[in-house]
């Protein structure tokens, strides 16, 4: 068994921000199974991203920032116990919100100046980034407790970080930013 | 430990968003983009008092994390010591490799009546 080292951050966090690429794709396509409601309803596209944000982008997000961890685990054979599992957690949460921050920066730059862009991008990291690291580290607890002590009722973990994000994502649209 | 260290991370992380919250619409108004709200100042209010919660919430986790107190806890699994994958501790031969885990077992039990002795 392998203890885990400075390279295993860093793939921990290149691999966050593939598999986030990877979830990102996965959501866009989502639109695909709805399009027949949307075309009844002319397209009300507030609804829409009213179920990406609450209910679709938590679920995937949070089992796209997970996954790396667990390849991880699987294919070098670390050693992995519940804080390894939390730390290794949190720099693929870091890869994913870094990869996210970037694409909303370059979406920005495109409609408004590039000084408020980058304003943006610092808005960006200063909500999005530590509310990713916090849901990442909940769900970790749990599935590095799951693996360690085989407890299944630790998964529950998983589902309260999904809580969590769904919340920050409905109050951001409450609040119309 | 683990718990500890959840409560600890979870604090870290609650200061950095509470920040977010209350430096938001002043980031906001520095970007110049129009705040599409009614009130921008009953905005602010929100946030402002948003971030001040999860500031209390986040020195919260701070001091519940220096006082909580964890039991040791055993891992139902075992690891093989010829492959190094984790079974079950009451295997008595590995399921991956169908090595003998007996002898790991004899080990265990000779340091549990060492400590008792």
């Amino acid at each position: 068994m392998i203890q885990i080292s400075r390279g295993h951050y860093l793939a921990s966090l290149l691999l966050g921000a593939a598999f986030g690429f990877a979830a990102s794709l996965f959501e866009s396509t989502q639109i695909i199974p709805l399009l027949p409601y949307f075309i009844f309803n002319n397209f009300q596209s507030n609804v829409y991203t009213l179920m990406v944000a609450v209910f679709l982008a938590p679920f995937t997000e949070e089992i796209a920032k997970i996954l790396p961890v667990f390849f991880l685990k699987t294919q070098e054979n670390i050693e992995l116990d519940v804080v390894g599992w939390m730390k290794l957690g949190i720099t693929s949460a870091l890869g994913f919100s870094l990869l996210e921050n970037f694409s909303y920066f370059v979406l920005f730059s495109t409609f408004y100046q590039i000084y408020a862009a980058i304003w943006y991008l610092l808005l960006r990291f200063m909500l999005s980034t530590p509310l990713h690291l916090m849901a990442t580290t909940v769900a970790s607890y749990g599935i590095g407790n799951w693996d360690n002590y085989g407890e299944g009722k630790y998964l529950a973990f998983l589902a309260i970080a999904m809580v969590i994000h769904s919340l920050f994502n409905f109050g951001t649209m409450i609040l119309e930013f | 430990m683990a718990f500890k260290k959840l409560f600890m991370f979870l604090s870290m992380f609650l200061a950095w968003l509470s920040l977010g919250w209350l430096s938001s619409t002043f980031i906001f108004k520095l970007a110049g983009v129009d705040v599409t709200t009614q009130s921008f100042r009953s905005f602010r209010f929100v946030t402002i008092i948003l971030g001040l919660c999860l500031l209390f919430l986040s020195a919260l986790f701070y001091v519940v994390s220096h006082f909580i107190k964890e039991k040791e806890r055993i891992s139902k699994f075992i690891r093989c010591k010829v492959c190094g994958r984790k079974i079950p501790f009451d295997m008595v031969m590995c399921p991956y490799c169908f090595s003998d885990v007996r002898e790991r077992k004899n080990e265990l039990k000779e340091e549990v009546s060492g400590e008792s002795a």
